[in-house]
């Protein structure tokens, strides 16, 4: 894992100390369908004194990017404008007559290798700053302090960080083999996690984002690795007679996972421990149980069973093992992901022949199919603010990862690489690897 | 099978026997006055030739059983048993093939085999996995209860990761939903 974040030093600006963190809730990230907040992000400037560099168009046109991710904004036309930004004399009824009700300006520095960036929020209604911050780095670490402030806007939008300093996981398949691999948030910085040089599945992340575990092939049958991230190669916990997958960890309970495995004679999810020594089994079931979620709280599961005949999502009380058939309608439902949020749960539902992705509230109301079109959605995963969730769709033919939001709104194709990308997995917050 | 083999029994009586026979008329004319000495030659040359003849026969029959074997090992790990989509329980079909595997087995007692389960590419990956297992296991136990002992028997999953054939049409999948034979 790259330093780079720890090598910026980023000043809170005097200013906005003086501020509550969310005095106002400007969207609430509750309601998928809120109103788009339309913001000037005007072209980066130089400091007073300092000279002109191309990195100040590449930043904002960075930012705007990054802000993009949250399909929160709607970008004013920069043709619009009716001067330049003046970050420390804002004349707000200049960007109010254009429409704007947010302004972000952005300037900077660079001198003897150093890169300074001073970046704005204003409210442009309420004519007053709501963050800001300067940094100091490298000019390669433009795009770190871009997340970072990008995490401030929403913090101070939404009154919770978002995705800006998370990684996902995936499976990437290529010539036969399928590895784990990791990339940024915004698809960038991909690389190869696992070289296990056959066949590795279903990563997840641990809660607090230091551990991946995931299923890999050892002879012949799938087994269960824990890999730190901090270092070294991934460590095999549980090699079972049969299958040994889906491992995913148990939020609020630490060092617990649960996994589907086959060693009984019988396919059930068992909660085991990090040192792959089996706690628990949770189900009971003759045909397939396989592909737990757990509830934010980790009290209850998702997972998918044939148990009624075909392949649905079943959500267990963990305390009482009261089970409850969540989904109906369509015939094979799977790949359940409980929303970090706790109010959804995202899973995939054949639908005419192709399978799409859908979302529903943990008591079976309120289903909503989020895709369409050919070649179908498999595998969601939520973002951890619960605002996105990553796929792998097929549409160029090929299974790549895209991202949505959680009211089925495209964003953007994540991944672009040979071969089929699936199964991602979205870390926490607070992870950052070049 | 039991049919060829009694083919080819007879032939090899009717060339070791026979044939020889014809031929000893032919080289023999039984001309009188003969020495003892002559006649133990003749009868020596008789005897190499009768052994020549047995030899080469048997290396025949040899190579045939060997080809017949080859072919029946052939047949054991390249026919494969398919399955409904979302299906693991057997057909007709798959049951009548597993008969013979069960037959090829029993015949050659030192052989172990893993049972291999695939699925077809669509649906969940995970619930593939499971799925191929649920395919693996329920050849395993036809076998088992053909009379295979369990430890011979291993099986397998390998979900939707190892497809035989790629493409997306009924045909492709169709061919990727099977159990898969390999001898140890």
């Amino acid at each position: 894992m790259r330093r780079i974040v720890v090598g910026i030093t980023g000043l809170l600006l005097i200013i906005c100390l003086a501020l509550p963190a969310s005095a106002r809730v400007y969207i609430d990230i509750t309601q998928p369908f809120s109103r788009k907040l339309p913001l000037a992000l005007p072209t980066f400037q130089p400091l007073p004194g300092a000279e002109t560099d191309p990195i100040g168009a590449q930043g904002s046109q960075k930012l705007r990017k990054y802000l993009g991710y949250t399909a929160l904004f709607e970008f004013l036309d920069p043709k619009s404008f009716l001067g330049p930004p003046q970050p420390d004399s804002v004349n707000y009824r200049r960007w109010s007559r254009i429409g704007a009700e947010l302004l972000i300006t952005g300037q900077y520095q660079l001198s003897g290798g150093i890169f300074t960036l001073e970046l704005k929020l204003y409210d442009v209604s309420e004519a007053k700053l709501l963050a800001g911050r300067r940094y100091d780095g490298r000019p390669r670490d433009l795009g770190a302090m871009l997340a970072r402030f990008s995490d401030e806007v929403m913090l101070a939008l939404t009154g919770e960080r978002s995705i800006f300093s998370t990684m996902i996981a995936f499976v990437g398949a290529r010539e036969g083999k399928k590895e784990i691999y990791l990339t940024r948030f915004d698809g960038s910085g991909t690389r190869r996690l696992t070289n296990h040089q056959d066949i590795a599945l279903y990563p997840d992340w641990s809660p607090g984002g230091e551990l991946l575990t995931y299923s890999a092939y050892v002879k012949r049958r799938p087994a269960i690795f824990i890999h730190a991230l901090a270092g070294g190669s991934g460590k095999v916990i549980l090699n079972k007679p049969g299958v040994n997958l889906t491992p995913v960890f148990r939020p609020g309970h630490p060092g617990q996972l649960g996994a589907a495995l086959s060693y009984t004679g019988k396919n059930n999810i068992f909660l085991v421990d990090l040192a792959g020594k089996v706690l628990k089994q949770l189900t009971s079931g003759w045909g397939i149980e396989v592909g737990p979620s757990f509830s934010p709280d980790g009290k209850k599961m998702a997972y998918v069973s044939d148990r009624g005949g075909n392949p649905q999502i079943y959500v267990l009380e963990l305390a009482t093992g009261r089970l409850r058939r969540l989904t109906f309608g369509h015939k094979y439902c799977a790949s359940p992901a409980w929303s970090p949020r706790g109010d959804r749960i995202a899973y995939q539902a054949e639908i005419k022949g192709t399978f799409q992705v859908a979302t529903i509230r943990p008591d079976g109301s309120d289903m909503r199919v989020l895709t369409s079109g050919w070649g179908g959605a498999e595998d969601p995963a939520w973002s951890p603010d619960g605002r996105l969730i990553v796929y792998a769709g097929r549409k160029t033919g090929r299974y790549q990862l895209y991202v949505m939001t959680a009211g089925g709104e495209p964003i953007t194709r994540l991944t672009n690489l040979p071969g089929n990308q699936s199964d991602p997995a979205w870390s926490p917050r607070g992870i950052m690897v070049k | 099978m039991n049919k060829r083999m009694v083919w080819i029994l007879a032939a090899a009586l009717l060339v070791a026997f026979v044939l020889p026979l014809g031929c000893g008329k032919d080289v023999v004319p039984a001309p009188s006055g003969l020495t003892e000495a002559e006649k133990a030659k003749l009868a020596a040359e008789k005897e190499r030739r009768l052994k020549e003849q047995r030899l080469r026969e048997a290396r025949l029959k040899e190579q045939q059983a060997r080809d017949a074997e080859a072919k029946l090992r052939d047949i054991f790990v390249n026919q494969d048993i398919h399955f409904e989509y979302d299906r693991y329980d057997l057909t007709p079909e798959a049951k009548q093939i597993l008969n013979e595997k069960a037959a090829y087995m029993q015949e050659h007692p030192q052989l172990d085999v893993i049972v291999e389960g695939h699925c077809d590419e669509r649906g969940s990956n995970a619930y593939n996995m499971a799925l191929g297992e649920k395919r693996a296991k329920a050849a395993a136990a036809y076998l088992e209860a053909m009379g295979i002992a369990p430890d011979r028997l291993e099986t397998v999953s390998y979900g939707e990761e190892r497809p035989l054939v790629m493409g997306q049409t009924e045909e492709d999948y169709a061919a990727n939903r099977r159990a898969h034979f390999v001898i140890k």
